[in-house]
């Protein structure tokens, strides 16, 4: 039956519109858009071609609302930038007219084009490619996305501050949700700090409130100790096996048995831990459940320096920042002046950047090859926070901060600048490439260390200061999720941080569909932004899953019963389990064999297409015989000269 | 440059022997008033500090300090062999000439007058007129500065004086301000233009003012003299860089390095003459570094009392 | 090469140079100071921030430099008042010069 409907509609000669787009002199500064439109207006098919000053305009997509509206055409080509910018813009403007939106092409000549040609070459590149949409525009078919069920039930990885602040916002929107964090604790890496910067919050009070509201949610379930062992599925129907295991690091088995005889109950914060709110298990325990949305909100990791980075490994008087925190926060508690390991601390230096804004050819790159080259943008104020929280409880001790620059960019960090140069801590800088030496200390002044540097703000002479203590401002690294990435087919970005479809138009989504980012996972972030994500994830899920259902784009496979020979060719190329298998089937009375495709699960990849010997699998909206059209276009004679 | 201590040293010595940086008895210097009438009784106590008196002397004094900069002589200071003779004492109090002292005396006698024509109920005591003690703070000897500034206090707090009018920004910032903060004694300061009332209507004279750091921003009191000068009819045009922004003529440098005090002052005139009117000063050292500097300066004072 | 000495800007304070601290190494000073010298005011004010008290002691007569004439201290956009502490550091020279009592050398 379909058959017979499209052989119907390609005999119909089609009436193509194309419109090409000026992107304000982005395109038509290096191709001459007249030609283009004049070029296309000749080619067979097309009835009108217009330009305009921005297709994306009202204006301009008013142009095909009103074409499509008055019949004038029935197939749309729109010539401008990137697909993944603007094709659904487009799109959903065909639909606006009434029609339905598969029967749109894009041409990009932007990117491939204006941007990187210019002359008479752009010009005849921008017409050929337009050529080509046409001549694949006129074989479009319309299509009908691919609807299926969505559960009505999303799993967040990872208990931090993103993954509960997630799981909450989206449980009060009705959504189930199953919670899984692999360490023992609840509330991540601001479970550890001391006070929140810029605010000054109490860390502690901040994650037990979130805690108790996320534990106490009828909606939500928490598996602590849980780690996702295999993954499957698709946007609106995912399936996860996970495991609940003993926990095989000792550092937290300590910190348990800390916990216990400290007569703290579970569900109950830990200072500088976290919470834990169920007894570890005892032996693996497997689970499975079925999902519509994965947020991922697994974090990061602080940046562990190299022995000998900044004395680190080799004094003991040189810490990071996130040990340092603790440090004072206990110290605090004990008396009046900064006492660490039983010494009083006179004299702190700070060192900002380490492990971040890593240059090639002058810092080390790690065992794997890599550099961190981004701002870790926590660091400065964190560090800041510490500087003024020591002058502010131990007025006896002074800071000395050595940074490379700067950056407390958010709303109230300037303030803790501000109140640190005011707390009288020194700051020195230093460039990259002169890093500050720290040393021990030969002279008799009867502090263990002392810091070099050349200081450019003492116009780059050597300023030596003597120091009890050295605390590294350690970056941001993500955590180690390779086995999700693999498991889920996740982008990373060159930064090693998951990565987003786009940081303006899709932020929190990742472009495997149904996947969304929460927090620090993706790049480094405050709390506060941590949180911003975390929330802008849980709206996303919960208008994903709102209608119950998901619409899928239907370029996936199909099978023309008529041609297939069962030879299962295209099975064993399929890269995606269950998305393409052999049934039985009754032909003329005949029991056969027939591959079938599973279109939800199909990725449209085209790898079987390319190997069945009858070709009796296509890719619809992106058959054979469309790309035979456009190539044929692409190296026709007259395309460029007309 | 000569060496910071040495110069220190010699005029704290100075100052400890006779109460002014030169080393010579204040009588000797201070002789201005002995021919005109001035009342020994009233209101406020002119003040004068010393500062117009001493400029001739220093003026001689740098010139030979200038000459010796940079060459092996300069030291010697420390040994008070070779510059002490004109440097320390009676030596130095004969090196001015006459011609000078009259000019500067002369610039008291307009203040006396141009008080006397605002009917400003004023009286003058010499040995109640001393140093202020103001080079001392200046270089950086505090505790000479105090112990001299307190000698200054008792004498006039033994007699009761409680106002005071000044007539140079230098004296003017030390007694107004450094005075009630180092010795925790407070009087009335007024600076003598303060005082001026007179109207006059020499309309079509412009001059170029040359505010003095002390008036222009330490006492941010530029603003007074011009409207002195304003009703009396005379336009003051305005000068690149002035009020509180006013640049240094490079007087303060003199007792240490007096070529930078001549470089600073060629950058000052350059200033001052680009207005292409007359040039008027209100400080006795602003006065002698411009001069110095190849202008011919007219004080206020003689200004004033010339337009009124 | 500058050392800081830890214990030197509570001894600058006796002096009345308690006001360093609040320069955050602008030049403003420097670019209106009249002598045009080596960045000064704000290099020696940057020593006495530091703490170092080698350096200052070494080039202490570039301190009588200063006119005294206030620019600096009228145009600092930190009010670090940096004429004024140039000389409490002519102060702290000149007790340090005469060993008077309170300095600690
Ligand atoms: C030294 C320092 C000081 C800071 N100071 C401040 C401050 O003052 N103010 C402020 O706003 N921010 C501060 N921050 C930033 C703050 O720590 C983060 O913004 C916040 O912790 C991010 O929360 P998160 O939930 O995204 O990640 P995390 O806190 O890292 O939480 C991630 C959670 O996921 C779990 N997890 C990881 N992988 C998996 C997996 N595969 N399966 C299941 N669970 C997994 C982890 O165990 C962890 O519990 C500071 C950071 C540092 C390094
Ligand atoms: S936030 Fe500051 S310390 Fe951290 S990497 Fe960026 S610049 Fe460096
Ligand atoms: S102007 Fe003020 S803040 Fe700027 S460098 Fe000079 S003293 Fe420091
Ligand atoms: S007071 Fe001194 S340092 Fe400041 S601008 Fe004047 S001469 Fe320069």
């Amino acid at each position: 039956m379909a058959n017979t409907r499209k052989e119907i509609e390609m005999e119909r000669e089609p009436k193509i519109g194309v419109y090409v787009c000026q992107c304000g002199g982005n395109i038509s500064d290096h191709v001459d858009v007249e030609k283009v439109c004049e070029r296309a207006s000749k080619i067979p098919g097309v009835v009108v071609a217009r330009e305009n000053m921005f297709m994306c305009s009202d204006p301009g997509q008013d142009l095909i609302i009103e074409d499509l509206k008055s019949g004038t055409v029935d197939r749309v080509v729109v010539a401008s930038c990137a697909p993944d910018l603007h094709e659904l813009t487009f799109r959903n403007a065909v639909s606006r007219a009434g029609k339905n939106p598969y029967i749109y092409e894009h041409a990009n000549i932007r990117e491939q084009v204006s941007w990187v040609h210019h002359g008479d070459g752009a010009t005849e590149k921008a017409s050929r490619l337009v050529a080509a949409a046409t001549a694949k525009a006129k074989y479009i078919q319309p299509l009908d996305p691919i609807r299926v069920e969505a559960k009505q039930h999303a799993v967040v990885i990872g208990g931090g501050i993103s993954g509960m602040r997630a799981a909450k916002d989206l449980a009060e929107r009705g959504i189930r949700i199953t919670l899984l964090e692999k360490s023992p604790f609840l509330g991540g890496r601001a479970a550890q700090l001391d006070r929140l910067a810029p605010t000054g919050e109490k860390a502690s009070d901040l994650i037990t409130e979130l805690t108790r509201e996320v534990l106490n949610h009828p909606a939500i379930a928490v598996y602590t100790n849980a780690e996702v062992t295999n993954s499957e599925g698709y946007v609106g129907n995912f399936r996860l096996q996970f495991q609940r295991r003993p926990p095989d690091s000792a550092e937290d088995l300590d910190k348990i048995k800390e916990m216990v005889e400290s007569g703290t109950e579970f569900g109950e914060f830990i200072p500088l831990v976290g919470i834990c709110p169920a007894k570890i298990p005892e032996k693996i325990e497997e689970y499975t459940i079925e999902a519509g949305v994965i947020l991922l909100a697994t974090g990061f990791k602080p940046y562990s320096p190299r022995k000998g980075e900044y004395g680190f490994g080799e004094f003991k008087e040189v810490v990071t920042l996130p040990e340092f925190i603790k440090l004072m926060a206990r110290s605090r508690r004990n008396g009046k002046v900064l006492e660490i390991n039983g010494k009083e601390i006179k004299s702190v230096a700070m060192i900002h950047c380490v492990g971040s804004r890593q240059i090639p050819g002058v810092h080390e790159e790690d065992e794997t090859g890599h550099l961190n080259e981004y701002c870790s943008r926590t660091c400065c104020t964190a560090a800041l926070q510490a500087a003024n929280t020591v002058r502010d409880t131990y007025p006896g001790t002074r800071v000395f901060d050595f940074y490379r620059d700067i950056r407390t960019y958010g709303r109230g960090q300037e303030e803790l600048y501000e109140r640190a140069s005011k707390n009288r801590v020194l700051f020195l800088r230093y460039e990259p490439a002169a890093a500050p030496v720290v040393k021990r200390n030969n002279g008799s002044n009867g502090y263990p260390l002392s810091v070099k540097v050349n200081d450019t703000l003492t116009f780059g002479e050597e300023v030596e200061v003597p120091v009890d203590l050295v605390v590294l401002a350690v970056g941001m690294e993500p955590n180690n999720v390779s086995n999700l990435v693999e498991m889920m087919k996740l982008p990373v970005g060159a930064d090693r941080f998951l990565l987003e479809v786009h940081p303006k138009l899709r932020p929190v989504e990742m472009s495997v569909a149904g996947i969304l980012l929460a927090g620090t996972c993706q790049s480094p972030m405050d709390t506060g932004e941590a949180c911003n994500g975390a929330s802008s994830a849980a709206v996303k899920t919960s208008s994903l899953l709102g209608r119950g259902y998901v619409e899928l784009d239907p370029f996936v496979a199909e099978v023309d019963l008529e041609k297939c020979t069962g030879t299962g060719a295209c099975v064993e190329a399929c890269l995606r389990e269950e998305a393409l298998t052999l049934v039985e089937m009754e032909m003329d009375g005949e029991k056969v064999q027939r591959a079938e495709v599973n279109p939800a699960l199909c990725n449209g990849c085209g790898a079987c297409v390319a190997v069945c010997p009858e070709n009796a699998i296509n890719i619809k909206g992106w058959t054979l015989r469309q790309y035979e059209a456009m190539v044929d276009m692409i190296v026709a004679d007259d395309i460029a000269v007309g | 440059m000569y060496k910071p201590k040495d110069i220190i040293e010699l005029i704290a010595d100075n100052v400890k022997k006779t109460g002014n940086p030169f080393g010579a008895p204040s009588k000797v210097i201070n002789g201005w008033w002995k021919n005109i009438p001035l009342p020994r009784e009233g209101d406020g106590l002119l003040f004068t500090g010393l500062m117009y008196q001493s400029v001739p002397f220093i003026e001689k004094t740098t010139t030979y300090l200038e000459r010796y900069e940079d060459t092996a002589l300069v030291n010697y200071v420390k040994y008070g062999r070779f510059v002490p003779k004109f440097l320390v004492g009676w030596g130095f109090a004969l090196l001015a000439s006459s011609e000078e002292k009259n000019k500067f005396n002369g610039m008291l006698h307009s203040i006396v007058e141009v008080l006397k024509k605002s009917k400003v109920d004023f009286y003058y005591r010499p040995e109640l007129d001393n140093y202020s003690g103001i080079l001392l703070y200046d270089l950086g000897d505090v505790d000479g500065f105090i112990k001299h500034a307190r000698s200054v206090v008792s004498k006039l707090k033994e007699k009761g004086v409680k106002k005071l009018i000044t007539v140079d920004p230098h004296t003017t910032y030390a007694l107004k301000i450094l005075y009630p903060k180092y010795t925790g004694e407070t009087f009335e300061v007024k600076t003598y233009f303060e005082l001026v009332n007179l109207n006059g209507s020499n309309g079509t004279k412009q001059v170029t003012l040359h505010d003095p750091c002390i008036y222009g921003r330490y006492l941010e009191m530029s603003d007074v003299p011009k409207k002195v000068l304003e009703n009396l009819g005379i336009e003051c045009v305005a000068v690149r860089n002035s009020g509180p922004f006013t640049n240094c003529c490079g007087g303060p440098a003199e007792s240490v390095s007096p070529k930078l005090s001549r470089e600073l002052v060629d950058r000052r005139i350059e200033e001052l003459q680009s207005t292409g009117a007359p040039v008027v000063a209100m400080c006795p050292i602003c006065m002698a570094n411009l001069t110095k500097g190849g202008v011919e300066v007219e004080d206020l004072s003689t200004l004033i009392n010339h337009c009124s | 090469m500058a050392t800081v000495d830890l214990e030197f800007a509570e001894q600058l304070e006796h002096f009345g140079v308690d006001t360093a601290s609040e320069c955050f190494n602008c030049g403003t000073c420097a670019a209106i100071c009249p002598l045009i010298y080596e960045h000064f005011p704000r290099k020696i004010i940057r020593y006495a921030q530091l703490g170092a008290k080698d350096v200052i002691l070494r080039e202490a007569d570039e301190l009588w430099r200063c006119l005294h004439c206030g620019l600096c201290t009228y145009t600092c956009p930190r009010e670090a008042n940096p004429g004024e502490l140039i000389l409490g550091l002519r102060r702290y020279v000149i007790a340090n010069w005469r060993g008077t009592a309170h300095v600690q050398t």
